[in-house]
C-alpha cells in the first residue's frame, strides 16, 4: 500500500515526513538516472510534487500484487524486495523501485520491506504524468532510463538462462555417469532371460538394480534397491550402496571375507553386513537408508539364496499366478549398526519368473491422485508374463496407461528373471 | 490428489511429560522435511519424549520414514534420554513400516493411549 497523508492519524508504523524542500528533492531526483537528463524545470516540477516517506526497519511498504500508483527513490536506509520468504534483492541509497506499477496499471511485482530505518522519496503517478505532459524533455530521460533498466533485466535473464543450462548440463553428466552404475550389459545365461529397467523421476535416481556373475560361488548376483528420497542426494548414495554391494560380492577379502570356500548364504550376509557397517559408520548423520533385495541365483537348479533388507517383496510367479513372495528378512540398511540379516531360499521352476520392483511402481499416481498399487502391478505382471516376451515393457505400458498425464512421482525400477520352460 | 501434511502439537502429562505430534496427510518426499523441522523445533525447545500419532497419515513413503529416523537422531543428539514412539498407523502405513523393518527399529503402538502408557 502506498502511504497517504491521512495515514498520519493512524497508529505509528509509516509516516510521511514533512515535505522536503524543493531543492532537497531536486538533488535526490537529479542523482537518479531516471531524471538525470531532464531539464531543470522538469526536475523542479517533480520535486515540488514529491514527498518523503519514513519506513522504519521491518515495516512493509507494499505487498506483491497490490495496486500501486507511486514510485520511490531510496534517500537513505535499505529495503529488500521479496516474494513471501524469498528475498529477491536489496536496494540502498540512490536506487529506484516501483516504477512499473507507477507508470502503468500493473500490480506490484514484489513486496518491499525496510531492513533498516529508511527514508524514501515518493512520486505519485499523477505528478509524473503531469510533468511529462508539461516537460517533453523529461519523457526522453525517463524512457532512456526505463530502456536501460529493461536491458539490465534482459542481461540478468540471459545470465540466468546460461546458469540454468550449465546446471542442466552438470545434471546430464551426472545422469550419464549414473547410468554406468547400472549394468551395461545384462549377463546372458543359458536357459534364462534377465531384464531390468529404471526410469528416474528426475534426471538422476535413487533406485538401482544390478546383475553380475559371482564366479566364487558360481552364481548370478541379482540386486534391486531403493535409496530413500530422490534427486542428487539419493543418486550419490545410490552409487555408494550399489558399489559396496558389488564390491562386497566380488572382492571378498576387502569386505571381511575369510580364506576358503564361501557358501552363498555367507557371502550374502557378509556383503550386507559390510555395506551396512560402512554407511552407518562413515555417514552416521545422513539418515539415508536403502531397501535392498540381493539374491544369488544358481542357474542350473533355479535355486536362489537371498537377503531382503526391507524391500518390497519380489514375487515368484508361474502360469497359474503368484506362487511365493520373498518377504523381508531384515530391516533396511544404512540406519542402524551391527545388523545381521537372515538368508531366505527359494527355487524357480522351469516356466516361472521372479519379478522385483521399487515402490515408485506401486506408488505411481494417476491424474486423480490414486496410486497404481500392488494389486494392479502384480496383475499386470502376470498378464505380461503370459502375453509378452518382454514382461517389463508390458508393465511399463500398463503403468503409463494408468498414469496418463500425471507427473512421475518417484523413480520406477523393475527387474525380471524368467526361467525358460524345459525344451522337452 | 495428494493430501497436505498437517501437524497438531499437544502436551500430555502422563507418567512423564510427552509431546504428541498428531500427523495427518501425505508424508512423502515433498513434506517430510516439514515434519522433521517441526519436531526439531520442539526438541530444541526442550521436548524430550515424543510421540508421533500417525492416525491421519494417508500416505507414507520411504522419505517419511527418513523423517522419523531424523527425529530419532535429533532426540538422541539432545542427550536427555528422551524416547520416540509411534502410534496408530493405518494398516497400509503399518505394512510399509514392517516391510522396511521399522517395527524392529522403533517402538510402534496400536493406539495413542497405549503408547502414552508405555513411556
Amino acid at each position: 500500500m502506498a502511504n497517504r497523508r491521512d495515514d498520519l492519524d493512524l497508529p505509528p508504523v509509516r509516516r510521511s515526513l514533512p515535505a522536503p524542500s524543493t531543492d532537497e528533492a531536486s538533488e535526490i531526483l537529479k542523482s537518479s538516472s531516471f531524471f538525470a537528463a531532464s531539464e531543470g524545470a522538469a526536475i523542479k516540477q517533480l520535486a515540488s510534487l514529491a514527498e518523503l516517506v519514513n519506513l522504519p526497519s521491518g515495516d512493509r511498504l507494499f505487498d506483491k500484487g497490490d495496486v500501486g500508483t507511486a514510485m520511490y527513490f531510496v534517500v537513505h536506509g535499505r529495503v529488500q524486495m521479496h516474494n513471501g520468504e524469498v528475498v529477491i534483492g536489496h536496494l540502498g541509497p540512490g536506487a529506484i523501485f516501483g516504477e512499473v506499477a507507477a507508470l502503468s496499471q500493473e500490480r506490484r511485482s514484489a513486496s518491499v520491506t525496510a531492513v533498516s530505518d529508511t527514508v524514501l522519496l515518493k512520486l505519485e503517478q499523477d505528478a509524473i504524468y503531469a510533468t511529462l505532459a508539461a516537460q517533453p524533455g523529461a519523457a526522453r530521460s525517463l524512457i532512456e532510463a526505463l530502456c536501460a533498466r529493461e536491458r539490465e533485466i534482459i542481461d540478468e535473464k540471459f545470465d540466468r538462462i546460461i546458469e540454468t543450462r550449465v546446471l542442466e548440463r552438470e545434471l546430464e553428466i551426472g545422469q550419464r555417469i549414473q547410468r554406468n552404475f547400472l549394468p551395461e550389459t545384462i549377463p546372458v545365461i543359458d536357459g534364462w532371460g534377465l531384464d531390468g529397467l529404471l526410469r528416474p523421476a528426475r534426471k538422476v535416481a535413487g533406485d538401482f538394480f544390478d546383475f553380475f556373475l559371482v564366479p566364487d560361488v558360481g552364481r548370478v548376483g541379482i540386486v534391486i534397491g531403493d535409496v530413500c528420497d530422490k534427486g542428487v542426494g539419493a543418486a550419490l548414495f545410490m552409487s555408494l550402496f550399489r558399489s559396496l554391494i558389488r564390491s562386497g560380492a566380488l572382492h571378498r577379502y576387502a569386505a571381511g571375507g575369510t580364506v576358503g570356500v564361501e557358501d552363498p548364504a555367507t557371502l550374502l550376509r557378509r556383503t550386507m553386513r559390510a555395506t551396512n557397517q560402512y554407511i552407518t559408520s562413515t555417514h552416521p548423520g545422513s539418515s539415508i537408508f536403502a531397501s535392498v533385495f540381493f539374491g544369488l541365483l544358481e542357474p542350473r537348479t533355479g535355486e536362489i539364496a537371498y537377503v531382503n533388507a526391507g524391500h518390497e517383496a519380489p514375487v515368484i510367479a508361474g502360469p497359474s499366478g503368484i506362487r511365493v513372495q520373498l518377504e523381508a528378512t531384515g530391516p533396511v540398511i544404512g540406519l542402524i549398526e551391527n545388523l545381521e540379516h537372515a538368508v531366505g531360499e527359494a527355487t524357480l521352476s522351469p516356466g516361472e519368473l521372479l519379478f522385483g520392483y521399487t515402490d515408485g511402481a506401486t506408488d505411481a499416481r494417476n491424474e486423480a491422485g490414486q496410486p497404481f498399487g500392488e494389486e494392479r502391478l502384480l496383475e499386470a505382471m502376470c498378464r505380461g508374463a503370459t502375453d509378452s516376451s518382454s514382461v517389463l515393457q508390458c508393465l511399463l505400458a500398463a503403468l503409463d496407461a494408468f498414469s496418463g498425464r500425471a507427473e512421475q512421482y518417484d523413480d520406477i525400477t523393475m527387474i525380471c528373471l524368467q526361467r525358460h520352460p524345459d525344451r522337452d | 490428489m495428494s493430501n497436505p501434511l498437517r501437524i497438531a502439537v499437544a502436551e500430555e502429562k502422563g507418567n512423564v511429560p510427552v509431546t504428541i505430534l498428531h500427523i495427518s496427510g501425505d508424508l512423502d518426499s515433498k513434506t517430510y522435511t516439514d515434519l522433521e523441522s517441526k519436531a526439531g523445533d520442539l526438541i530444541g525447545r526442550g521436548a524430550n519424549n515424543v510421540l508421533l500419532d500417525l492416525g491421519g497419515v494417508t500416505f507414507m513413503g520411504s522419505a517419511g520414514l527418513r523423517a522419523i529416523h531424523g527425529i530419532f537422531k535429533k532426540l538422541s543428539a539432545a542427550g536427555a534420554g528422551g524416547k520416540l514412539k509411534l502410534a496408530n498407523p493405518s494398516d497400509a502405513v503399518a505394512r510399509i513400516m514392517k516391510t522396511l523393518g521399522f517395527d524392529v527399529i522403533f517402538d510402534i503402538h496400536g493406539t495413542v493411549d497405549e503408547a502414552l502408557g508405555s513411556f
